[in-house]
């Protein structure tokens, strides 16, 4: 390190520019490299300045960054606000998606296998993924914003719907990407649908009144143990034909009357 | 007060990569202040140059992982701070530039200089101010010939010339 430092007179007559550019030149290269000379300029800048500079700053850093979901939505016309709401939800953050895409990807690796039960397993589990996304999406322990939502002058229920809608729309895109690239064009990779959007509904209508969690963890055991003892001695399509569908849509139905009726419920 | 006082820069811009909001209140107050001064000297408007240094800071905060843990933090930060000046620049024109413009050196001043910085210094002031904008804005400031084009308000190409030119200038002064 140099020898060679600022004095005040120096450091005044640079602050206030008044050096010529070749040594204001010398003691913007020091300053660089010299921590006691650049303290001797900080009684130069009025405190009111770099306070006020600071208050904006702090503020800018304590802004959260819109995550890539909360961007996404903004991009396609979502209200700020609506889409701060909704990205507020875990599982709408990337860990869980990522979470889901994993755990079908090997399922529908899986259903390569000859014998039935390794489609079975996916078509099992495509429609469990947005029931558990739907039921940690929002209630007290899913949703970090929880006891603010309670407090804002915003519908609870079309919060909640909002945010089912998203997590269903991305869980099932996700399947269903997943379904077409490992199984082909065949129609199992879509007979999920159906069964996946009479769970998620039941799971919101019977939130009405219990927790959504316990509410989305029954109905997934209920779902996973129909599956397992229809399919017990030989493992077999025939829930996901054509009269099982249309139960499935009977339920779906069902249970968004249900949740009509109850909607205040929610708030 | 808390030990973050006592911390080098190096380690509060490490605390600030693992979000340490008071570890970069203590940079701002280290570092602000000249950055404030130098910056006043490209560009007049202190309004510009309030909104670059926030701006610089809070790149500070958001990128202080990606500093290499090389050189110094100050010429990290004066880095950022001269290329966020020139984005402020960018969206609002026009602004004179007190260092770029022309200015007497006075007999005092030469003598000093002479004694002070030597041939090089003399070299340097004997320079147009034009040459001499060029040589400050790559070699003193870091810019590339690009950026410096843009903070100049000439082309880029003009920037290439005029640094061949007082290259030529200060190697037969020197010589």
């Amino acid at each position: 390190m140099s020898t060679w430092h600022m004095d005040d007179g120096l450091a005044v007559r640079y602050a206030d520019g008044e050096l010529n550019p070749t040594l204001a030149a010398s003691v913007e290269a020091h300053l660089l490299a010299c921590d006691r000379c650049r303290s001797l300029l900080t009684p130069r800048v009025p405190d009111a300045r770099l306070d006020r500079v600071w208050a904006e700053v702090a503020d800018a850093v304590d802004t959260p960054v819109p995550g890539p979901f909360e961007r996404l939505l903004r991009a396609i016309g979502v209200h700020d606000h609506t889409a701060r709401l909704m990205a507020a939800a875990y599982s709408l953050r990337l860990p869980w998606i990522t979470a889901s895409a994993a755990a079908l990807l090997f399922a529908a690796l899986a259903s390569g296998e000859t014998t039935r039960w390794g489609l079975l397993v996916y078509l099992t589990l495509a429609p469990i993924l947005p029931v558990a996304g739907v039921a940690v999406a929002f209630g007290r322990d899913g949703d970090p914003a929880h006891e603010i939502g309670l407090a804002a002058p915003y519908s609870m229920f079309r919060l909640m719907l909002m945010r089912s809608a998203a997590v269903l729309t991305s869980s099932s895109a996700l399947a269903l990407v997943v379904g077409l690239g490992l199984l082909g064009g065949s129609w199992i990779a879509a007979a999920w649908l159906l069964p996946s959007l009479a769970l998620t509904s039941l799971t919101l209508a019977l939130s009405s009144r219990f927790d959504p969690r316990h509410c989305g963890a029954v109905v997934a055991m209920t779902w996973l143990f129909v599956v397992v003892s229809v399919n017990f001695r030989e493992p077999s399509l025939a829930m996901f034909g054509g009269v099982g569908q249309v139960g499935y849509l009977a339920v779906a139905f069902a249970s968004f009357a249900l949740l009509f009726f109850r909607r205040r419920e929610f708030s | 007060m808390s030990e973050h006082e006592t911390w080098t820069d190096a380690r509060l811009l490490d605390a600030v990569a693992d979000g340490d909001r008071r570890a970069l209140e203590v940079l701002y107050g280290r570092h602000a202040p000249w950055l404030v001064i130098r910056l006043t000297r490209r560009c007049a408007d202190p309004a510009l140059v309030d909104e670059a240094v926030q701006d610089t800071f809070v790149a500070v905060w958001r990128t202080a992982r990606t500093w290499k843990g090389k050189g110094e933090v100050a010429a990290w930060i004066w880095g950022i701070g001269i290329r966020r000046l020139l984005d402020q620049l960018r969206r609002r024109p026009a602004v004179p530039l007190p260092a770029y413009e022309q200015v007497m050196v006075s007999a005092e001043e030469q003598v000093l200089l002479g004694i002070e910085y030597g041939e090089l210094g003399q070299a340097m002031s004997r320079l147009s101010p034009e040459l001499r904008a060029v040589v400050q804005a790559t070699v003193l400031d870091g810019l590339t010939t690009r950026e410096a084009g843009r903070l100049l308000g000439i082309p880029a190409g003009t920037v290439k010339t005029r640094m061949m030119r007082a290259k030529a200038l200060l190697r037969e002064e020197l010589v």
